[in-house]
């Protein structure tokens, strides 16, 4: 499959279908899967995939640096690909504006699970794929055990809790910095006329900014996990993530990344929308 | 100060507001400590921290004097929150002052020298201070000349004291707006600074230059000072760069090894030329 | 013959500090992590790790610190100071954070003395447990240090290979004290064996030095760095970065002027209200971070600012940290360009 995979890369490079493809290699000394920026062919032979390349590497399309190297091809798994739907959804990138390498493994994370190129070659076949193999399964009971858990608490108890989470927030960011869809080129917590989100990382400053970031990515995150796991602290964001998405998908039928010709749940309505929170 | 904390600042009442142009004003500062302001002495090159409660600090330098003690005057222009805030400011209310930091021009070393000062726009205060610095030690100096512009007639800061220089016989005042600037009864010269400069040549020999501007103003006179034939150690400007504890610990405001802050932020331009680029 | 301690009776005078209102920090278990905090009883004490995800960097310069109080009335302003600081015992720092004490008081001492730092330095004593053990992020071999060094350490305790106990050094006058005050939970005997592990030098901090010197410019900045995600993980980790921001923050009654943690990583620490930026892109600003740590700060203060402690590696989101940018610098301009060509 490794082969596939940069065989593919370097004939992206050679014919100048891509001018960077963006995939993951490995740091010297313990071979952990770092992000790996290719823009020669013979680079390609660096290209590793592994279940350990978990980082989305989506975030990399809206930086600046990495759009100035020219059209890219990436190496996306599902997740990622979710990701590209949701920034093309929202007028960040163009479908055709890169090419996208689909690969997945069964176990992701689980060392020594097999890994596999996806088939599809465009995003919306890519899509299908994607569907096919995670529609469905993202926010079942199973995986929102813990919210409900929490759900089941008192609102004194789960204060407690999240109050102990964020007490333990340095606001290193990387919870933003590693997401795919946090790409504004200035976030809410860098405003200060007015001071939105207090920048200080004390309980309230923390909390706030993490309640307006999972706000902001309500009908948009794709559940990939990124920010939990840049996360040095191990707070668990996506506790967050998924009761809100789930929010979307009780409420609207809607999960984000599996088709980006859908108008995005937050900005568009329909009439069959229900009101009766409206009173 | 008393106390050993060196960020808390002095209380200051403002006792006077001056509008310099239509978004430009001046505070004049009083000490609410009596012995404070007995004990205050700075030297002309030096700057503060400014504060309004709330809104938070923000670095300019002394605009007064060091020969016209006891008070403290700052001349800005409203750009963000804490300019904004200084700006709201009426007689009578508080602020904070921190300061004086930095480094100051040599001034005893221009002994017996002509001095050329060169400014631009909103860059007069800082050169303000230190003219009127040596005027009230005119004997100490030889020919003083000053060349000040701004974009357009209202820009130009300081109307009332340009009246005076330019009414003193020991001082030649060159004035100028950028073509398009003038006003019908204009009767000051009409181009760039860097050009008013070059038209107006004058001697490099015993003499020290003061360049005081926004970066694109000091690009294009540097060049017209080298051609003048004025070597690069005897060029003085004033560096700025973004500022937060003005004191050489919160690393924000270094150009390479230089803290602009301690090392500042009076340079040679031939210590500017040294500089990495990065400011 | 030498001073010793076993580790039921580290708890004991853990336990015993708390007891007399001492702030007793230590590595502490929090979830799946281990973190220097104050431990409310002994027995919350873990040293069974490399060392905690945290330095020990917060307790002398906290993450938000108070510098005053302020109140707003038709009276004026009225300030007040915070009250003073609490007298603490860190039990279970390593060499390497112990190490970054000295360094920071380079810094916070130069000209300006910064008042919260140092009353925290005077109101502290630092106990080091001697490394163990070390990992392949560990170099604190490479910058002149090893897990023996006593530099801003009051007692060293050497773990012993028999187990369970340790020598014990006093390093300081503050660490005399501390002996002499649980005189009884020490003992006199033969050391034996030690158990100190030590990671190997992994590159020459004179080349690297070398290397940011000569080369203000050069493609390796924009190239290796690009994956780096611009957070603030690596700085706030380590335990010698020390940039801050001063905020005010606070109603129409009154409030505080608090220092925070900041980072050169961040895109807008060097941002002018104009829109101009200094350093726009991750490239300068991991240029920044190497030729700070390792060109600046030991031409100003003698020391790099970087105790090869490797909290930024492991808890880098993108896995660069700052060995492996070290070892390629290290190696020369040829060896450069970002993961390895095998």
């Amino acid at each position: 499959m490794i082969d596939q995979l940069r065989q593919r890369a370097r004939e992206l490079l050679e014919t100048g279908q891509a001018a960077v493809v963006i995939g993951y290699g490995e740091r010297a000394g313990d071979g952990r899967p770092v992000p790996l920026f290719v823009t020669q062919p013979a680079e390609t032979a660096r290209l590793v995939f592994t279940p350990a390349c978990v980082d989305n590497l989506a975030r990399y399309l809206t930086r600046k640096d990495v759009q100035a190297l020219g059209r890219p091809a990436l190496v996306a798994t599902p997740p990622t690909i979710k990701a590209v739907a949701v920034l093309v959804q929202e007028n960040q990138l163009a479908a055709d504006g890169l090419v996208l390498i689909g690969v997945c493994c069964e176990a992701p994370g689980t060392a020594g699970t097999a890994c596999a190129l996806l088939a599809g070659a465009t995003l919306a076949e890519l899509e299908a794929e994607v569907a096919g193999r995670l529609r469905g399964q993202e926010l079942t009971e199973a995986a929102l055990a813990r919210v409900a858990a929490l759900e089941a608490q008192s609102a004194d108890e789960r204060w407690a809790f999240w109050e102990a989470e964020f007490a333990r927030c340095i606001r290193c960011y990387a919870c933003r910095q590693a997401c795919p869809l946090c790409y504004c080129e200035q976030c809410i917590v860098e405003k200060n006329q007015p001071q939105w989100v207090p920048s200080s990382p004390h309980p309230l400053g923390n909390t706030l900014f993490h309640f307006y970031r999972a706000f902001h990515l309500a009908g948009r995150c794709v559940l990939c996990d990124a920010c939990a796991e840049a996360c040095p602290m191990d707070i668990p964001l996506g506790l967050l993530n998924r009761k809100l998405a789930r929010e979307v998908r009780d409420n609207f039928a809607y999960e984000a990344g599996y088709d980006h010709t859908a108008p995005p749940a937050m900005a568009s309505y329909r009439s069959s929308d229900q009101e009766a929170f409206i009173r | 100060m008393a106390s050993e904390n060196i960020y808390l600042p002095y209380l200051m009442t403002v006792e006077r507001v001056l509008d310099e142009t239509h978004d430009v004003r001046t505070l004049h500062l009083r000490f609410q400590d009596p012995a404070a302001a007995e004990a205050f002495s700075f030297r002309a090159g030096q700057f503060g921290e400014y504060s309004v409660f709330g809104a938070g600090e923000c670095t300019f330098c002394i605009a007064n004097p060091p020969t016209r003690n006891g008070h403290i005057e700052c001349t800005f222009r409203k750009a963000g929150r804490v300019t904004k805030a200084l700006r709201d400011l009426e007689e009578g209310d508080t602020c904070g002052f921190r300061g004086p930091y930095g480094n100051t021009f040599p001034i005893a070393d221009w002994r017996g020298k002509n001095l050329l000062f060169i400014a631009g726009g909103i860059a007069l205060p800082p050169m303000r201070c230190l003219i009127w610095n040596c005027l009230d030690l005119r004997e100490d100096y030889r020919d003083v000349t000053i060349v000040y512009g701004a974009r357009t007639v209202g820009d130009l800061v300081y109307k009332q004291e340009l009246a005076e220089w330019d009414a003193r016989p020991d001082v030649r005042l060159l004035q100028t707006v950028d073509p398009g600037g003038e006003t019908p009864d204009w009767k000051g010269d009409i181009g760039f600074v860097p050009t008013v400069l070059e038209k107006a040549a004058p001697a490099s020999e015993n003499t020290i230059a003061i360049v005081c501007g926004p970066p694109i103003m000091l690009k294009f006179t540097f060049p017209v000072l080298d051609k003048l034939g004025f070597a690069r150690s005897n060029v003085y400007t004033t560096m700025e760069n973004r500022m937060k504890c003005g004191l050489g610990k919160c690393g924000r405001c270094n150009i390479g090894e230089i803290y602009v802050c301690k090392d500042g932020p009076v340079f040679t331009a031939e210590q500017v030329g040294r500089m990495p680029a990065e400011y | 013959m030498a001073t010793l301690l076993t580790s039921a009776n580290l708890t004991a005078l853990v336990g015993r500090a708390l007891s007399q209102q001492y702030r007793v920090v230590g590595p502490r278990r929090d979830g799946e992590l281990t973190l220097l905090a104050p431990l409310a009883a002994a027995e919350q004490l873990n040293l069974g790790v490399l060392m905690a995800r945290n330095s020990i960097k917060e307790f002398f310069f906290p993450r938000c610190e108070l510098l005053f109080h302020y109140t707003l009335g038709r009276g004026g302003v009225a300030l007040r100071e915070p009250a003073d600081f609490p007298r603490t015992l860190i039990v279970g720092s390593r060499a390497c954070d112990a190490a970054s004490l000295e360094r920071l008081d380079r810094l916070f001492g130069w000209d300006y003395r910064d008042s919260f730092y140092f009353k925290r330095r005077e109101a502290s004593t630092v106990v080091t447990v001697v490394c163990d053990r070390c990992d392949e992020a560990c170099f604190c071999s490479s910058v002149g240090l090893d897990p023996r060094s006593a530099a801003g350490s009051d007692v060293l305790l050497v773990p012993l290979a028999a187990g369970g106990t340790y020598r014990v050094a006093a390093v300081t006058a503050k660490g005399e004290a501390l002996l002499a005050e649980w005189a009884d939970l020490f003992t006199a005997g033969e050391p034996g064996p030690e158990r100190v592990a030590a990671p190997p030098v992994r590159f020459d901090q004179a080349r690297a030095r070398e290397f940011l010197a000569d080369n203000f410019e050069h493609p390796l900045w924009q190239e290796q760095f690009r994956a780096c995600l611009g957070c603030g993980t690596c700085t706030y980790l380590c335990p010698v970065c020390h940039c801050f921001d001063i905020v005010d923050e606070g109603s129409l009654a009154g409030g505080a002027r608090l220092k925070n943690w900041d980072s050169c990583q961040f895109a807008l620490f060097t941002r002018h209200t104009s829109g101009h930026n200094p350093r726009p892109g991750q490239d300068a600003r991991w240029r920044q971070r190497l030729r700070h740590k390792f060109l600046y700060y030991p031409d100003r203060f003698g020391a790099a600012a970087c105790v090869g402690c490797g909290r930024c590696e492991r808890a880098c989101p993108v896995g660069i940290g700052i060995r492996e940018p070290l070892q390629a610098l290290a190696g020369g301009a040829e060896s450069v360009g970002g993961a390895r060509r095998d």
